[in-house]
């Protein structure tokens, strides 16, 4: 019979040679130290590990850089994120797909970068940002062409 | 003169499974799904804004409660129905933020008269999350037509 990784490694195991416990007198008992493990329950685990993860994906890519200067508000009645054209408001300064734009620029940065596949504008900014510069990038998005906005926002209360 | 039949040779059909690769590539799936997982979830709050192009004459007119939010917080609404005359009402701040509790009763009495719009008008410093909280009170309350007025 072939034998299992295991029992190799359990015959050239350091273990072994320390298993012998001798003891003055009376018969020699041997502690076996060897124990066998069971991977069967551990891949049951990870199975179920990765089956959670991969649902948890969902197919959706979120394309919103995530900031530690930014927290974003909190809604209740929200629906999934869609695509479109990210506007990202950051301790004052404008972010358009990532690059910083002068406020003088914004509507001709958001009119360039704009997808003709998409017509969403989706405004990221902190929660505790005035609402002045919210202002600016709706007032921005609509020389553009813009009609549908989106606010990113987390759910809860 | 039949054909003597020797012993059959029974095929072994008992196979060792070595899990060992199956354990290695599930962990590496899983540390691969654990680096690109998503814990937050980002979602959306929608509002939609008239271009230029829209005139006065294609959108039907309907009750429609405008908000005005004030550079200290105060909430003032004023219902247009379709006929006859606004109304106002103003809603106190509370503790430095808007009163959304009763912003929340005075919407609720809105949709109950077929208010089914509404547009929001913030003031410089009102905090984003201010208009936010107030998009999802009206939301919460069944007025889906969300307008956003920029200063």
């Amino acid at each position: 019979m072939k034998a299992s990784v295991l029992k190799n490694l359990h015959q050239a195991s350091p273990l072994q040679s320390m298993k012998r416990v001798q003891a003055g007198g009376g018969p020699k008992k041997e502690k076996s130290l060897f124990f066998s493990l069971n991977l069967t329950t551990l891949i049951d685990a990870f199975c179920i590990l990765v089956i959670f993860l991969l649902s948890n994906m969902n197919g959706r890519v979120q394309n919103l850089k995530d900031s530690q200067h930014l927290v974003l508000p909190a809604a209740v009645k929200t629906e999934a994120l869609d695509q479109g054209l990210v506007v990202r408001i950051e301790q004052n300064s404008f972010f358009v797909d990532d690059k910083k734009i002068e406020q003088a620029d914004l509507a001709k940065a958001i009119l360039v970068a704009k997808k003709t596949d998409n017509n969403s504008l989706i405004i990221q900014a902190d929660r505790k940002s005035d609402y002045e510069n919210i202002g600016m990038v709706l007032r921005a998005g609509g020389q553009a062409g813009y009609e549908k906005y989106v606010f990113a926002v987390l759910p809860g209360t | 003169m039949g054909m003597a039949q020797g012993p059959q040779n029974k095929k072994n059909l008992n196979v060792e499974l070595n899990l060992l690769p199956v354990f290695d590539i599930l962990s590496v799936c899983i540390c691969f799904l654990l680096m690109t997982v998503v814990w937050i979830e980002i979602r959306q709050m929608e509002t939609k804004q008239a271009i230029g192009s829209q005139s006065a004459a294609e959108t039907d007119k309907q009750a429609s409660i405008w908000m005005t939010i004030d550079e200290g917080n105060n909430l003032t609404l004023v219902t247009k129905p379709v006929s006859g005359a606004e109304t106002k009402q103003t809603v106190p701040v509370k503790n430095g933020v808007i009163d959304f509790d009763k912003a929340k009763n005075v919407l609720t009495a809105a949709f109950a008269n077929n208010v089914r719009q509404t547009h929001i008008l913030p003031a410089k410093n009102t905090k984003y999350d201010q208009v936010i909280r107030l998009m999802d009170v009206a939301k919460q309350v069944g007025i889906q037509n969300i307008g956003l007025s920029p200063i």
